[in-house]
């Protein structure tokens, strides 16, 4: 191996609240989808949380906390660009088509903490072929709601519609992992990636609005721990 | 030369974009097959990530490649190309209804040969016609027999699979839509009019091809590690977001069995990596790359044999082919090309022997980026219906 180092973070996030992803339907009284993905394994749709949502997220806290993980000497310059790759222009123009060193899988409703940590061991995004029972299909509702008219105070006329919403308390895992690190990037990037994790508890998730807690974090490999800022991060999720 | 069946086998949705439309706002992927050039650079950025190779090594490889790939084909787990999978060339067709099965027939390949090789056609059009013509009553007559419709479609391109004497259509992957917004970074919302969308394979979807590789290729040492330990390589667009995830593993395999070909002979080359020759050189000195016609040679040399194929006729579609080079930063150069499951009917001179290399290395460097891939056939391997003489 020419010195290469490589990063595998996965992460079990609490819904707290009844949360919304998807894309919406023209027509609102049937409400919008909840995204699914297959399931080879269980042969059927899962709920889950795409990568990309993730990634995002966890990006926009990570160039929030870089000034100051900088400022306290714990990572590099530009670090955040390096993990998650060049920014998209402002107007939305196409994305550079140098892929990230980051990989941010989909989040799927998992039984428990436990079936997440044999998951993490087992090797990463084995999770719709696994047929063991660790991945299981999220509790749903379908709720109805109206939206309400800002001058009258009251229901706006013919706006009555209805969401599918994933149940609170429902465990989702994912996982993330960063590659082609160099010696001492892997530590760095251990600090700036779990200090962003840490702050997910303070972001909104979804549609509604449902807000997220981390209720674990696992970190490949554990040597990782024996830095200190990275052991006493890693220390708030357990 | 060593050979290895790779199986591709997807963990996580993936994107393999074949078509751009509406101005970047929609991507159509290619469910049933992934071109080799996709499957080289996931390979060769796996190797860099993982430290196996270095960047200078890569690019000494790109210039002067000692390998060759073939398109990786939508399949069950268990195939081996060229063996029980194929691609279904020009000639091949299926009943539309009736049979449930979906068993596939040739129109005969064999025929073909024979009608060029004693001179009893030059026109590949009428040549084509006059097969066709006699064909036309046998299939007629399967309407009767399989009590359906004789109407018949083609399925050049589709990934075919062997089940006893039998050659059928695999069955395809799941594909589905993902539809994207772009956020603006300032307003913290979405851009106006940034909705875009990606069709995807979903996950469990199994390709199958083959890499070849001469014993001093990188690519060689990167699949030797591979077959110690299963690879998990990320394939196709948007990995970053946790799309194109796949297990990877290696067998090496034997080659097929050579073929028995002599100076003079007449024989069929099934395209299997898209066929695109230079035609003429620019001012600039830039060659041009098109699809070949009856009239020209192919040339293939190594060392100092030299083998030519003159074409007699070519059956089949022409694509354009466009792609991004990760290497270089850069777009490659857009190209014309015969498209997957072409038929040439060519005339052999010169090194017979380098025949039994095409279908592994092609016929050039453009090999190892899944083009100018040719299985040679003295008979064809789909049978006539009603088990004619093929």
């Amino acid at each position: 191996m020419i010195g290469v180092r490589r990063l595998k973070v996965g992460i079990v996030m609490r819904i707290s609240g009844l949360a919304v992803w998807g894309s919406p339907f023209k027509d609102l009284t049937t409400g919008p989808p909840i995204s699914t993905c297959y399931h080879v394994g269980m042969s059927q749709s899962l709920i889950c949380i795409r990568g990309q949502y993730l990634k995002g997220l966890i990006r926009r806290w990570a160039e929030l906390i870089e000034p100051i993980l900088l400022r306290n000497g714990f990572i590099s310059k530009e670090l955040t660009r390096k993990i998650f790759g060049e920014p998209p222009p402002p107007q939305g123009g196409k994305a550079s088509s140098i892929p990230s060193p980051i990989r941010v899988g989909d989040a799927y409703p998992v039984r428990d903490c436990r079936a997440a940590e044999e998951l993490f061991k087992e090797g990463s995004f084995t999770y719709l072929t696994d047929s063991s029972g660790k991945i299981c299909n999220a509790e749903t509702a379908l709720v109805t709601r109206v939206r309400i008219d800002d001058l009258t105070e009251t229901v706006a006329e013919g706006s009555l519609f209805h969401e599918t919403v994933v149940a609170p308390d429902t465990l989702m895992y994912f996982e993330l992992s960063v590659g082609g690190l160099k010696i001492g990037e892997d530590v760095e990037s251990a600090r700036l990636l779990l200090a962003s994790i840490a702050q997910l508890g303070l972001s909104f998730a979804g549609r509604s609005g449902s807000s997220l807690s981390i209720d674990k974090v696992l970190i490949e490999p554990e040597q990782l721990l024996s830095d200190n800022v990275v052991k006493l991060i890693a220390g708030w999720f357990r | 030369m060593r050979i290895f069946n790779v199986i591709i086998k997807f963990l996580t949705p993936a994107i393999i974009s074949a078509i751009e439309a509406y101005r970047g706002m929609l991507y159509l992927g290619s469910s049933n097959r992934i071109p080799g050039s996709t499957v080289r650079g996931a390979l060769m950025t796996w190797a860099l990530n993982e430290g196996l190779v270095s960047k200078e090594e890569v690019d000494e490889e790109a210039v002067k490649p000692r390998y060759g790939i073939t398109p990786f084909l939508a399949s069950p787990e268990g195939k081996v190309l060229y063996r029980d999978l194929n691609i279904a060339h020009a000639l091949a067709f299926r009943f539309k209804k009736g049979l449930e099965d979906q068993r596939i027939y040739s129109i005969g390949i064999n025929e073909l040969i024979r009608m060029f090789s004693e001179g009893l056609e030059s026109d590949p059009v009428d040549a084509l016609s006059t097969l066709i013509a006699r064909e036309s009553s046998v299939i007629d007559e399967a309407g009767d027999e399989l009590k359906c419709s004789a109407n018949i479609e083609g399925v050049m391109g589709e990934p075919i699979c062997r089940d006893g004497g039998e050659w059928r259509v695999c069955e395809g992957v799941r594909s589905g839509l993902y539809i994207g917004v772009s956020i603006d970074r300032e307003r913290k919302s979405v851009v106006p009019g940034a909705l875009f969308g990606y069709e995807y394979v979903e996950a469990g979807s199994t390709y199958t091809g083959v890499i070849s590789c001469e014993n001093e290729s990188v690519m060689l040492r990167i699949l030797e590690n591979i077959a110690k330990s299963r690879a998990k390589v990320s394939i196709g667009k948007c990995v970053g977001r946790g799309y194109g995830l796949a297990e990877v593993s290696v067998d090496e395999v034997e080659p097929i069995k050579p073929l028995d070909v002599r100076e003079g002979d007449y024989l069929a080359l099934e395209v299997v990596g898209p066929l695109s020759l230079i035609s003429e050189l620019r001012d600039s000195g830039m060659p041009v790359l098109a699809p070949p016609e009856p009239g020209r040679d192919i040339h293939v040399r190594l060392g100092s044999g030299e083998l030519t194929l003159s074409i007699k006729a070519v059956y089949g579609g022409v694509e354009s082919f466009r792609g991004w080079s990760l290497r270089r930063g850069v777009p490659k150069a857009s190209l014309k090309a015969l498209t997957y499951g072409s038929i040439i009917i060519a005339r052999v001179k010169g090194s017979v022997n380098l025949i039994n290399r095409l279908p592994y290395m092609g016929i050039n460097r453009l090999g190892s980026q899944g083009l100018n891939i040719l299985l040679p056939l003295t008979k064809d391997f789909i049978p006539r219906y009603g088990g004619g003489r093929p």
